[in-house]
């Protein structure tokens, strides 16, 4: 019997199997045969339980994944999620979330003039939808025998919506990318611009360039346009007053070393930075360096106190100019006596002040000046950054014409860095144009004394209650400040007609949270001020009227604080009977 | 027997395959709608993008100030106008350090 029959034996209904049995009884009696069969039973059991195994997991797999695996696949097939708007590069934001620099897609509209039917028609309705460009201009273009003439680039969104509405055919639309400053020159130093591939050329767009590309998070400066727009228009009516050729301006959180505003004047627009002159985007207030004349005895009085060279109640002889190598240091106003430290701060006394410098000595001028960040360039984020301009080797007489500010160049936003340093109770903070987180406070360095600080507050309050810088003194707003007046070098000499005139105030004197620095290049004096161009004349009043608008506007309480007024002005009453007990001797 | 069987598995195959194919016509219709919804949501990013520049740009503080003096009449305010609580006296006379004026 061969295996196919035995195969249908085994699959025959029991009807069959039975009439099989019977035959397999036959069977039984040929021994080598049963073998056979036996072996070839077993073979197809092992088989058909092999099979039957087979589906039965094929069939529970089937139950499984119809019924139970959800839990492993995503409930719904392939959601793209909600598309996010690519911009290319991330906006720039004022402290208050005002737009200062973003992308926007534009449409650029070219033509296909092959196409067009009637290019007299089409140039004419084009004409009147955009205004920069004339019918003739069109009208040239359109003739031409070629199939594609850009027409116009970055339309406004209207004016893509007119033209489209006109159904030319052989005009369209190619999208492109474009950088916007929505407040054009008023911000334009510090956020700086783009290219036409959108990198970073200047300002912030250039220093923070990775940054702005990598990410769609925008980057939030401590600027606060309210007060920029303040000392801009503050600094741009001064200048033309006093017909000067640049001012700069700085307002900076006394406390965090936050930068509020940065105004460098004559300014350009951002969004056509191409047409604007290297001078007007010269940024005067981080790259400009200049001798900044008086100002700089804030930090010679300072550095004096300080290191106990001299004592409020000690004073010096300013009869006498100093000679010294080939210069000359003389007063502006000369007083011709014996001046205390108070009355050569408030009247602004070179004499005096040199005497105070040549008593510390030149390595304390130098270490001091050096941890008040002076002689190193400013921390701003910004591209452009001036390196200070030192005497090299710094000799005594050098000590000498720093101690009242000639001879080291420094940039505006390192003097008001270092001012809010002296007036803030002795902390270096660095000055940044990034927004501080809240009440996370910078740590500082500590470069003087609280009392240092204290005593320098009230001096520079009494140099606006009774000094040179009166006409800064906003009411109620305490303001202390300091004056100063340098000539400009030209051509190696220091000439006489053109100058810097500037003024450093902070406010409220008796906690002061914000330093303000104004400064004027080259302003001829008017009648209204007796043809004085002087920092008292010319910078103190912008610096009042800044404090007087930004003070409201930054929640600054006006006070009045009699006991801060007395402490200053018994200063002076303590010098006058001096004086006048050493005049009677 | 087999037959009832064989009918409706016929019957289940067809049923099945017609609701396939109405399920997938339905997938795709939404897929479209979708696709539509995510333009529209695009240009709509793209259109508050524009406005929330053009907003910034309308509020220049320059134009402001020169709206708010046209229209309104209003100025910078000086510290003459701002004043405390307690510097007010019950009695309705300033005793405190601060004059009280009004503003013009």
């Amino acid at each position: 019997m061969n295996r196919r029959s035995e195969l249908t034996s085994l699959n025959l209904r029991p009807r069959a199997s039975r009439h099989d049995s019977a035959r397999a009884a036959h069977i039984f009696l040929e021994g080598s045969r049963t073998e056979a069969l036996e072996t070839g039973r077993t073979r197809l059991l092992v088989a058909g339980v092999v099979f039957a195994l087979a589906f039965l997991v094929v069939g529970l797999r089937l139950v499984d994944i119809a019924l139970f695996t959800e839990g492993f696949e995503p409930r719904i097939a392939a959601t793209p999620s909600a598309p996010q708007l690519e911009t290319g590069r991330a906006d720039i934001l004022d402290r208050n979330g005002v737009v200062l620099a973003t992308s926007l897609a534009t449409a650029s509209l070219y033509a296909n003039p092959r196409q067009l039917r009637d290019p007299a028609d089409a140039a004419a309705r084009l004409a009147a939808v955009l205004p920069g460009l004339s019918e003739a201009g069109i009208l040239a273009k359109l003739s031409t025998d070629r199939s594609f003439i850009w027409l116009k680039r970055h339309l406004t969104p209207r004016q893509q919506y007119a033209i489209n509405r006109m159904g030319i055919p052989g005009l369209d639309f190619q999208r492109e990318r474009r950088r916007f400053y929505p407040h054009g020159a008023l911000v334009a130093h510090s956020v700086g611009f783009t290219d036409v591939d959108d990198r970073g050329l200047a300002g912030m767009e250039q220093s923070f360039d990775e940054v702005l590309r990598g990410s769609a998070d925008p980057v939030v400066l401590s600027l606060d346009l309210r007060v920029q727009h303040v000392l801009t228009r503050e600094l741009g009516a001064a200048m033309a007053e006093f017909g000067a050729i640049g001012a700069a301006g700085v307002v900076m959180d006394a406390e965090s070393g936050e930068v509020l505003a940065l105004a460098s004047l004559p300014d350009f627009d951002p969004n056509r930075p191409a047409t604007a002159s290297a001078e007007s985007r010269f940024n005067r207030a981080s790259l400009g360096l200049y001798e900044m004349g008086s100002v700089f005895k804030i930090f010679t009085t300072a550095m004096a106190l300080d290191e106990g060279v001299v004592t409020l109640d000690d004073g010096y002889d300013t009869s006498k100019p100093i000679r010294a190598a080939r210069f000359t240091i003389t007063d502006y106003k000369p007083k011709n006596r014996w001046m205390s430290v108070p009355e050569i701060f408030i009247y602004s006394s070179n004499i005096g002040t040199a005497r105070m410098a040549m008593d510390a000595g030149t390595e304390t001028q130098r270490a001091f000046l050096t941890r008040l960040g002076l002689t190193r360039p400013a921390s701003i984020e910004l591209a452009e950054v001036g390196q200070p301009l030192l005497p090299n080797p710094w000799r005594d007489i050098n000590t000498l014409t720093i101690s009242y500010g000639h001879g080291l160049a420094i940039s505006p936003v390192q003097l008001t860095s270092a001012v809010a340093a002296v007036v803030n109770g002795g902390e270096f903070k660095p000055a940044t144009l990034i927004k501080q987180r809240d009440g996370a406070r910078a740590k500082g360095r500590r470069v003087l004394s609280e009392d240092t600080s204290l005593k320098m507050r009230r001096l520079m309050r009494l140099v606006v209650r009774r000094g040179t810088g009166r006409k800064a003194n906003a009411e109620g707003y305490l303001v202390g400040g300091k004056t100063g007046t340098a000539d400009k070098l030209v051509g190696g000499r220091y000439a006489r007609d053109s100058r810097i005139a500037s003024f450093v105030g902070a406010f409220p004197m008796n906690a002061p949270r914000y330093v303000v620095f104004a400064m004027l290049d080259e302003p001829k004096g008017t009648k209204d001020t007796h043809g004085y161009a002087t920092g008292g004349w010319v910078a103190a009043p912008v610096v009042r009227r800044v404090i007087e608008r930004i003070g409201p506007l930054l929640g600054v309480a006006p006070v009045s604080d009699p006991a801060h007024e007395d402490a200053s002005d018994g200063l002076l009453v303590r010098a006058k009977a001096r004086t006048e007990r050493i005049a009677a001797n | 027997m087999s037959r009832v069987a064989g009918v409706l598995f016929l019957l289940t195959a067809v049923t099945a395959a017609l609701l396939l194919f109405y399920i997938k016509q339905q997938v795709r219709d939404l897929e479209r709608e979708l696709e539509i919804v995510h333009r529209g949501i695009l240009q709509h990013q793209e259109a508050i993008q524009v406005l929330r520049t053009e907003w910034s740009y309308l509020n220049q503080p320059a134009r402001i100030a020169e709206l708010s003096s046209r229209h309104l009449g209003l100025g910078p305010v000086s510290a003459a106008q701002i004043l405390r609580l307690k510097d007010l006296s019950p009695s309705g006379r300033g005793n405190g350090p601060i004059e009280i004026r009004s503003a013009q």
